[in-house]
């Protein structure tokens, strides 16, 4: 398949690097555009809102007009480049039943995978030219900094601390924060479990959340969120408390153990890119906008999260431009 | 009559001396080639055992579900091997306080690192992600605790095994001393006899002489002979305690990083401890690190060649693994994991495979020509304690009786 990249500017072109100084060594991304624009002004928007606060911290980059078609990416666009490179790179989560983890036959399967090879697909055309590289737990966006993936799909919450490192599509699922118990535990919420030991991977918002609870358990801190379930089934925490959805991808492995209490929280998920790429996030909005509309959201919802009930309505989504 | 009590005192006290010290001579050789060598052996086994325990186990999560029989297998091995050499472990240390407390810790522990990797392999089997979880854990108890008990272990009979070989130290001087001194005082005597009674030669005291003279001379030859053939053998035997097993261990460290970095994914890069590793095994191909050791330790053309061949299998497994990080780097995870454990292809586990063979054979090799040394150190020393006593008293009785002869006739 012979991949070409569109010869004049299109509607997906217009954004260049608005810096007020350029690093002393641009990553291959900043260097691109700078070649690929010629001169230093710029027409788009970047970087978090200088007051990012709730009401606005889920505001992405309006996609500009129809979606390329594939292989056919603007020249000089990120999108362009990793067309020529021949493959997408995605960070991922590689313990985060069921938004990611290998099968038996090591297969990255899940609902963030699904919505990576989307993306893969409205690029190259088809869902084979993706790579994904694993992402640590505690800093899902190092991949991202060192310029080692294009983009992170990591059942990430979009947080204002986050908006300072990395930009954030638009959400794509919207999640939150409950508590997972063993069976005839008695326990219906982080308020049962004062002074208790309650689990939930390091660094996560989920963490700090437990940290925070005004019933004051002991918050117990593990490499990943898989380790807490093994904690639990080993009788050395109480709770596990993180996102609904993996506690769903738990209780689905251990039929002793049940999702219990109120959302604690509302955990919006999105995908992180890097803050030197915002036609990239443009792109991705785009897709996320027609997935929605062509019903693969909610075909990839009935395949990895039905016991969570059915298919809730995402929130429409948010731009800043 | 003064000088003749004097002289039979004299003669037995060294007599006693020089049995004492032949007995040691003889007790601490059979020691060292019939108990402190096997013993440090075994603890290298035990130490092995377990590292190969832990690698196999990580190995065998990679094949995916359904574990490979002879992964299985292997781990099994691991673990009656293991178990064996700590129960000899166990009785040779005997009472000794902080031996007993080492083995009585990784023997509780042994059992617990087994039902982790049991619960590892039943989740992993069911399709559950928790697995990676339990296996990370029984690892972590591996490496970290239960293997560092074994190293002190180890690191004991190494020092114990050290001080056998200090025991023997040099005593020539000593022996060729005590002759002369002998020699000079029969000499002596004769001469102030043949003064007094103008008889030159005395039966007893001639006799005296030639014992001296003789057990000098048997001692000087057993001496000289065990001590050269005692370096050789204490050579040998350092080259597997010192630089052998530990690049033996090094390398099995090596792969269970290898392969519980490719298992666990997530959990933080650990490609560092591989390198270090691998610098303990063969630092600059050979020039440094255990292997350089053993190339320095190995004395005969054989054991050259064989530390050799395992110089060159590491180099061809430390390849083999930048090719498993190179897929796995560029996200190609499945052939990385091939890559890794593939044994019916070249991969790092037949490259692996190859080192610790080679370094098996290596380790053989010394231990035999160590067994050959000894056993010719002994032969040379189990008659020394009776042969001493023996000497001892014919020089006590023929001074008496020479002596005596003389007094009679001149009274």
């Amino acid at each position: 398949m012979v991949l070409t990249t569109a010869a004049d500017d299109g509607p997906w072109a217009h954004d260049r690097i608005a810096l007020d100084s350029v690093p002393a060594n641009p990553g291959p991304a900043i260097a691109m555009q700078l070649a690929a624009s010629g001169s230093a002004g710029f027409t788009g928007q970047l970087g978090a809102p200088s007051d990012c606060s709730r009401q606005n911290v889920l505001a992405s980059l309006r996609p500009e007009g129809p979606l390329p078609p594939p292989g056919q990416m603007p020249s000089g666009s990120t999108m362009a480049r990793i067309v020529s490179r021949g493959y997408l790179i995605v960070g991922i989560l590689e313990d985060a039943d069921p938004f990611a983890f290998r099968d038996v036959s090591l297969q990255p399967q899940g609902f963030d995978i699904d919505l990576a090879r989307d993306i893969g697909e409205a690029i190259f055309g088809d869902r084979e030219h993706v790579v994904f590289r694993p992402t640590p737990e505690v800093n899902r966006f190092e991949p991202l900094r060192s310029d080692q993936v294009d983009l992170v799909v990591a059942a990430a919450t979009i947080t204002c601390k986050r908006r300072e490192q990395v930009d954030f599509s638009t959400v794509y699922y919207e999640a939150g924060q409950r508590v997972l118990v063993n069976h005839g535990s008695g326990i219906t919420g982080l308020d049962d479990l004062a002074g208790r030991p309650v689990c939930a991977a390091r660094g996560s918002t989920s963490l700090a959340r437990i940290l925070a609870a005004p019933s004051k358990p002991i918050a117990v801190g593990t490499a990943t969120e898989t380790d807490c379930l093994m904690m639990l089934q080993l009788g050395e925490v109480d709770a596990v408390s993180t996102d609904d959805t993996l506690l769903a991808g738990m209780a689905a492995q251990d039929p002793q153990t049940e999702v219990v209490g109120p959302r604690l929280t509302d955990e919006p998920y999105g995908i992180a890119t890097s803050k030197d790429t915002p036609d990239l996030v443009r792109f991705i909005n785009a897709v996320l906008q027609r997935r929605v509309q062509d019903g693969r959201w909610e075909a990839s919802y009935q395949h990895w999260l039905s016991q969570l009930g059915p298919p809730p309505a995402l929130p429409a989504p948010q731009y800043r431009d | 009559m003064v000088a003749e009590i004097a002289f039979v005192v004299g003669a037995l006290l060294a007599g006693c001396l020089g049995v004492y010290a032949a007995v040691v001579r003889a007790n601490t050789t059979r020691d060292i080639g019939g108990h402190l060598e096997p013993l440090n052996a075994s603890v290298t086994t035990l130490y092995r055992s377990l590292a190969d325990a832990d690698a196999t186990a990580a190995a065998g999560f990679l094949a995916g579900g359904v574990e490979p029989r002879e992964v299985q297998a292997r781990y099994v091995r691991d673990l009656m091997t293991a178990t064996t050499n700590l129960a000899q472990a166990s009785t040779q240390a005997g009472g000794e306080l902080v031996a007993s407390r080492r083995i009585a810790d990784i023997t509780t522990q042994l059992p617990v690192y087994t039902g982790l990797v049991e619960r590892a392999r039943a989740n992993n089997r069911d399709g559950r992600p928790v697995g990676v979880a339990y296996l990370r854990r029984a690892s972590e108890l591996m490496q970290n605790s239960i293997l560092a008990e074994a190293a002190e272990l180890q690191r004991r009979q190494a020092a114990q095994l050290d001080a056998a070989y200090e025991r023997l130290g040099p005593v020539l001087v000593g022996v060729v001393a005590v002759g002369a001194v002998s020699l000079a005082g029969l000499v002596w005597l004769q001469v102030f006899l043949f003064q007094r009674t103008q008889r030159v030669f005395n039966i007893g005291l001639v006799v005296a002489t030639v014992a001296v003279l003789a057990g000098t001379v048997w001692w000087m030859a057993a001496e000289s002979v065990s001590a050269n053939s005692l370096a050789s053998a204490r050579g040998h035997s350092r080259s597997v305690s010192d630089a052998l097993g530990p690049a033996q261990i090094a390398a099995l460290q090596a792969r269970s990083v290898e392969s519980l970095e490719l298992v666990t994914r997530d959990a933080g890069p650990t490609e560092p401890d591989f390198a270090a590793r691998m610098q303990l095994l063969e630092r600059d191909n050979g020039a440094g690190g255990a292997l350089g050791a053993a190339r320095q330790f190995v004395s005969d053309q054989t054991g050259t060649t064989l530390v050799q061949a395992a110089i060159d299998d590491a180099g061809g497994y430390a390849a083999a693994h930048r090719e498993v990080r190179r897929l796995d780097d560029v996200g190609d995870y499945v052939k990385a994991v091939n890559a890794a454990v593939n044994t019916r292809e070249p991969s790092a586990a037949t490259a692996f495979d190859r080192l610790d063979s080679a370094l098996t054979v290596a380790v053989a090799h010394e231990r035999d020509v160590f067994q050959r040394d000894i056993a010719h150190a002994q032969n040379w020393l189990t008659g020394l304690p009776i042969g001493t006593g023996g000497v001892a008293l014919v020089i006590a009785v023929a001074v008496v009786v020479g002596v005596r002869q003389r007094l009679e006739e001149y009274r």
